[in-house]
């Protein structure tokens, strides 16, 4: 991995197309302008992370029945949403 | 299939990898509780199975109160949340790490990431009882 020191104001160039600036230094945040072409995808990682896992999300054929007994109450334990107090006073 | 204009969840900024669905309903059924169908209004087929956050884990913490004012969410308001779940397979998996608050109030959606990380985004789902 290649470590550069930069200040504010100075950028690095990634290939031929791909410039990253170190717009603004303020406390422990650093602003970044990239300036790259628009096929170029740039996220902020979480972003990324999750655009990708709605992506998998969208597209899982789940079995509703299965799934929905993940969450089920175990055999033979007393689910604890039907012991409704209401329904307990005569 | 038929439903209120209050059924109707508005997204304004859509979810990550998804930005141009601004409106979703919000289904629920008896006959698979407590799983929540995230269904877009323009786009049939996209349809994202939730639960409520707090089924996979009661002592979920929210993201610090600045990444939901960050979004237009008033975090004194009781929200709905819910993990958006993803499976694959045998094995089922919710994302903790960005579950999508909705206010009832406004009747507005977001996908909010939390930057710290705390929470997976695959975080694995076991046969749970429910709670």
């Amino acid at each position: 991995m290649l470590v550069v020191r930069r200040r504010e104001g100075e950028s690095i160039v990634i290939g031929q197309e791909i410039e990253v600036v170190v717009a603004e230094i303020s406390g422990s945040t650093v602003k970044l302008a990239i300036k790259a072409p628009p096929r170029i995808l740039v996220d902020r990682k979480e972003v990324r992370l999750i655009r990708d896992q709605n992506f998998a999300a969208a597209g899982s054929g789940a079995d509703l029945h299965r799934l929905a007994l993940l969450f089920a109450p175990k055999e033979g334990e007393i689910p604890s949403r039907s012991a409704d107090k209401k329904g307990e006073r005569p | 299939m038929e439903y209120g204009a209050d059924a109707v969840i508005e997204f304004p900024q859509g979810l990550p990898g998804f930005e141009d669905q601004r409106q979703f309903l919000l289904i629920q059924d008896n006959k698979h509780a407590p799983l929540v169908f995230l269904q877009s209004v323009a786009e049939g087929s996209l349809c994202f199975l939730c639960v409520p956050v707090q089924i996979i884990d009661p002592s979920y913490v929210a993201p610090a109160s600045s990444a939901l004012e960050l979004v237009g969410l008033a975090t004194a308001e009781r929200l709905v949340r819910l993990s958006i779940l993803t499976t694959n397979g045998d094995r089922t998996t919710a994302n903790l790490r960005a579950p999508v608050f909705i206010s009832p109030n406004t009747r507005q959606g977001f996908q909010v990431i939390d930057p710290e990380g705390h929470y997976s985004h695959e975080h694995p789902v076991e046969a749970l009882p429910c709670s």
